[in-house]
């Protein structure tokens, strides 16, 4: 029990330290899901993810972002014990790992009803943290999904623990962890490939089970996720509305979409071309990585081809425990066996395919509406196939213990498969410090220069947040490339612009959000058509651009610029769309312009706005007659409503920027994070929604009636004018945050209970 | 003796509900949960319906097709492309008028890229309220070269008929014959019919549990490793040889699976059996992986696969008739 102790603390330590060893004290940032937060977690949760309207490195859409709020939240007050950012970010990084590492052994004990010891699990533990799957697929590109490593493993022991014992303190404890690491059960595909097997294995597996043992797990495990999803209603109840939003220009809509289907088939048709074998001797899948000149074809080349056949011990143990499992296991322990058996099975082909009749078979079932989440089952299967067959050989190793329970037999195997995982993770460094895709010199670990956050500082002290930044070099994604401090290392990801400064950025074609005008833009550029441009840059109420100079001539060569593109965007196109240059950083890397024609964020005549934050905005119209357009220049969505408040009230307005001619005030912001009262548009009816229409291809606009106010309103909601004008306050608000709000109450209401109720049964 | 008979008439009413349960499943998830036409107010019939539909390559790089339309509210034309790449800057037109009248009606053009890799298209017209019996004309020309044209996949193109919410939801004649139409419709599209099969799954997974396993627990002689063994084993690798190296039409998987099936059945083979012909047939292709036979690969990843699916499936039902056993 020692030694297992010890090598427990061994294996801890060397996943504390391990970021050390791969990234040598620079931080490994950037991405599609740029992992800022982990160093800066009190930017992202006042700039980012308090609200349901999302303006990261892209005009606005609706997300509930909150499920990174108690992660965030949390991270900021360690941040207080921990102040090096490098220091914070390698432990966050090292986290998920380091609970999939623990919760993998407690799970696969709560699995086993007499233990021989503790090695079973702890080596199926280190086959899961270091299998080359996980290795090439979840620490290469450590996105959101890489916490399920460990919360997957954490819930299903949780949730194994009350179907044996019924202890509600199980659930309370599963709450709290799936609370805290919200933001990464957010990630539904990767949840979904691993449930899809285990489920169907489950349902195949029934007829082992006796009813009454089958009721009794439904029972429970019913009870346990009706308190796990309605803790999560914090970020869920917005996720689902956003989700069962069947309008045109909705997620939904989209995937259920044909163009997606065809994409689905497109997709596994390009993909799908491996076999089971790699898989199977726990390596990623080898024909992709050739297929799309991934850095892992030089591993495969380099290493794996060339020890591929050590790794058949995995094989020849899984077969050990397919045929000896009946014999030296415990009932329970053989239905449990059979249940993961079929799941593998399952979970093999999901991640595989490319298995005769079976491949149209899965082209078939892209043809059920949201399948198309698992358009790529290299990546959604992968996390869940592991997971799985690392269970199964932590049974086959038990399997094998108890045969030979008295020979040194078992001691030999432990070690050679320890030795053999070890030997596969011998790639992590080379997988994880890879160069950036399409390059050869340019590595991803980065130190953020001091120049750059002053840069920010600047940047917030000089544009008002209620305008966008043009990034140039403007690319293909919505990526921005920060070069580091002294070396041609760079960040590439999405832009940190609005987590440092909280001002928001266009910087590549997906900043559009698929939207028609990113085509048009980037083809204006080609074309060199500077009228187009500046009508875009007006429309989308873009009014600053900052240019990076010191951008390595290699990642202007990679995937992430058009050539054509990049070209256009020289010294001619800048002083087109510029008047003048504002600000230059302090080592001369980076320039801050300002646009030719400014536009305003919310305009119509005589109207003075205030931004109270991102879903929340307060307006004054004086001396309004007749009926006037109001625009609110971000995109278009439905439930951007407009509310009539009492003119009693005074606006209070400290005029910050006066937009000549569009006779428009926009005043000083109030930066209030949140605020409850807000509850209260729960009931109240929206104003001029029947006008409510989108204009330009993007914007929102309302048509402001006088007469409609003073028929249908008391005098208590306008100011008559001697001319016949009215003056009216109105609140423009993004309806979806309620759902955060209402949520939250939902998901505080049931923890509160949970606990009281859990504690009062202990 | 009574209660055992009591037992299975309860027993047969479950399989019964069940497997009834499953099937109005399947219908009703297939016609109104194909993407094709989910969420959608489209009944779509297909052209083989009528002999009157035409589609005639006028040259190289344009297609004129003719029509009667089944309905009214003609309000699309759904054509089976080949899928080709297409990366070249072109437009596709798309015309069509009512038979007799001089001009095109209704002409459109589409960017050439949006037939990238396409195996359908969507040509839509404005809704046609009086298209019943009505012959159409339309023609679809693309300005690609040789290399990248557009190519039609059958003469078989499917019309859609657009049909108001209010005619659907009245519950009148309207919606009775838009029913009628997108059950019609989707029956006789043999496209439909392959997809809707995902649908069946529950049904597969019932039978599945219920008979396949049942009769794989009823196996109980156990094969001795000796001559038996080679008897079996000598013939089957045969076969797979043949199969590997046939350039048969139909696919050998499913044959592999029917065919070890049976064997288990007639031979009454245990899981062992086909766990470790599995895992020799693993160690084959391990051993084979640095001599680069590519097309042995292949067959053998589906026979592993098939072999690991079978053995499971037989400890499964092993394991069925061991609680039986115990509980007897």
């Amino acid at each position: 029990m020692r030694l297992s102790f010890t090598l427990n603390i061994i294996a801890i330590s060397a996943l504390i330290l391990l970021p050390y060893f791969l990234f040598g004290g620079k931080l490994f940032i950037g991405g599609d899901d740029t992992r800022l937060f982990y160093a800066y977690p009190a930017e992202y949760l006042k700039n980012v993810a308090l609200y349901s309207w999302i303006n990261l490195s892209s005009f606005g859409w609706n997300f509930s972002y909150q499920s990174f709020v108690p992660f965030t939240f949390l991270w900021s007050i360690v941040h207080i014990f921990i102040p090096d950012k490098v220091v914070l970010h390698y432990f966050a990084f090292s986290l998920p790992f380091i609970f999939g590492f623990i919760y993998f052994q407690k799970l696969f004990n709560s699995l086993v009803e007499k233990p021989v010891s503790n090695y079973e699990g702890f080596i199926g533990s280190l086959f899961y943290v270091l299998s080359p799957i996980i290795i090439s697929n979840h620490f290469l590109n450590p996105l959101i999904p890489i916490w399920l490593i460990g919360l997957i493993p954490a819930v299903c022991y949780y949730l194994v623990q009350y179907i044996k014992g019924g202890s509600y303190f199980n659930i309370l404890k599963a709450v709290i962890l799936t609370s805290i690491f919200s933001f990464g059960s957010h990630n539904i595909p990767w949840i979904g490939g691993f449930l899809l097997p285990v489920l169907i294995g489950l349902v195949l597996c029934s007829i082992i089970f006796k009813t009454r043992d089958i009721v009794l797990f439904a029972k429970r495990t019913f009870i346990f996720l009706v308190f796990l999803v309605l803790s999560q209603m914090f970020w869920l109840y917005g996720f689902m509305a956003a989700l069962l939003d069947f309008s045109s220009s909705s997620f939904t809509s989209t995937v259920t979409s044909e163009t997606f289907t065809n994409e689905f088939r497109r997709s596994i048709e390009a993909t799908a071309r491996g076999n089971i074998i790699y898989p199977l001797l726990n390596l990623y899948p080898r024909q992709i990585a050739f297929d799309f000149g991934w850095n892992l074809k030089n591993i495969y080349l380099n290493f794996f081809d060339k020890t591929y056949f050590l790794n058949l011990i995995y094989i020849a143990l899984l077969f050990f425990g397919l045929i000896n499992f009946r014999k030296h296991l415990e009932i329970i322990e053989r239905k449990i066996f059979l249940i993961l058996l079929f799941s593998f099975i399952l979970s093999l082909y999901f991640f595989t395919i490319n298995i005769g009749f079976l491949f149209d078979f899965y082209i078939l079932l892209g043809e059920i509406p949201g399948f198309i989440i698992f358009r790529n089952p290299y990546d959604k299967f992968a996390l869940g196939y592991t997971l799985i067959y690392s269970v199964l050989i932590s049974y086959s190793l038990l399997i094998f213990s108890r045969k030979y329970s008295k020979s040194g037999r078992k001691i030999i195997l432990s070690v050679a498969v320890i030795i053999t995982i070890i030997i596969n993770g011998l790639t992590i460094k080379e997988t994880i410090v890879s160069p950036l895709w399409t390059t050869e010199n340019i590595y991803k670990n980065i130190t953020i220069s001091k120049e750059y956050l002053n840069l920010m500082e600047n940047v917030e002290s000089i544009v008002p947040s209620t305008t966008n930044i043009l990034s140039i070099p403007y690319g293909l994604a919505l990526y921005t490339i920060i070069k580091d401090t002294n070396s041609n290392n760079v960040y590439a990801g999405v832009s940190p612009l609005v987590i440092l400064s909280g001002i928001n950025d266009i910087s590549g074609f997906l900043s559009f959000n698929y939207m028609p005008q990113g085509d048009e833009f980037s083809k204006a550029i080609i074309d060199r058509d500077y009228d187009t441009i500046n009508r875009i840059l007006y429309s989308h109420n873009i009014s600053f651009v900052l240019v990076t100079k010191n951008l390595p001539e290699e990642v202007k060569r990679s995937y992430l610029f058009v050539k054509e593109v990049l070209k256009g965007q020289d010294n001619t196109f800048l002083s087109a769309i510029t008047d003048k240059k504002i600000f230059s950083s302090s080592e001369g890397n980076y320039d801050l312009y300002s646009i030719k024609k400014k536009n305003s964020l919310i305009s119509s005549e005589n109207l003075s706005f205030k931004k109270i934050n991102r879903i929340k905005y307060t307006i004054n119209i004086k001396n309004l007659k007749g009926k006037q357009e109001l625009l609110f220049n971000d995109s278009f969505h439905k439930d951007w409503n407009l509310y009539l408040e009492s003119s009693q009230e005074d606006f209070g307005c400290q005029p910050q920027h006066e937009f000549i001619d569009l006779n428009t005030v926009e005043c000083k912001p109030e930066h209030k994070i949140m605020d409850l009262t807000e509850l209260k548009y729960l009931f109240k009816s929206e104003i001029f929604g029947a006008s409510h229409e989108k204009k330009n291809g993007f914007s929102n606009a309302w048509t402001i009636d006088s007469s409609y106010v003073k028929k249908n309103f008391d005098k208590r909601y306008y100011v008559l004018n001697q001319d016949g004008s009215i003056n009216i306050n109105l609140v423009l608000f993004f309806k979806p945050q309620l759902n955060f709000y209402v949520g939250s109450l939902v998901s505080f209401i049931v923890i509160f209970f949970l606990a009281v109720y859990s504690f009062k049964k202990r | 003796m009574k209660k055992n008979i009591k037992k299975r008439n309860r027993l047969s009413k479950i399989y019964i509900l069940i497997i009834s349960i499953s099937i109005i499943f399947w219908f009703l998830a297939s016609i109104f949960m194909i993407n094709r036409i989910s969420f959608s107010v489209v009944t779509l019939q297909s052209s083989n319906l009528t002999p009157s539909i035409h589609l005639n390559v006028d040259d190289n790089s344009s297609f004129i097709g003719k029509f009667k339309s089944l309905d009214n509210n003609l309000g699309i034309i759904y054509i089976p492309l080949n899928p080709k790449t297409i990366k070249s800057d072109g437009v596709v037109a798309f015309s069509f008028k009512q038979e007799g009248k001089g001009e095109w009606e209704y002409q459109k053009t589409y960017d050439a890229k949006l037939f990238d890799s396409q195996s359908y298209f969507t040509f839509g017209v404005p809704i046609l309220k009086n298209s019943q019996d009505k012959v159409y004309e339309f023609e679809i020309a693309s300005s690609l070269d040789n290399k990248e044209s557009l190519s039609i996949k059958s003469e078989n193109f499917i019309t859609g008929y657009q049909y108001s919410r209010e005619d659907i939801t009245s519950f009148n004649y309207g919606s009775l014959r838009f029913f009628k139409n997108k059950i019609l419709g989707s029956i006789t599209d043999p496209d439909f019919i392959i997809k809707s099969t995902i649908y069946l799954l529950p049904l597969f997974i019932f039978i599945l549990l219920a008979f396949i396993i049942n009769l794989l627990s009823s196996i109980t002689k156990r094969i001795s490793i000796n001559l038996n063994y080679l008897r079996i084993v000598i013939p089957i690798l045969l076969l797979f040889t043949l199969l590997l190296e046939s350039n048969l039409p139909i696919d050998s998987f499913p044959i592999l699976i029917l065919l070890w099936i049976s064997l288990i059945v007639s031979y009454k083979l245990r899981s062992r059996f086909t766990l470790i012909t599995g895992f020799v047939v693993i160690v084959i292709w391990i051993v084979i992986i640095p001599l680069g036979f590519f097309a042995l690969q292949s067959k053998l990843n589906e026979i592993a696969y098939a072999l690991l699916f079978i053995g499971c499936i037989q400890l499964l039902a092993e394991e069925r008739r061991n609680i039986e056993k115990k509980k007897n």
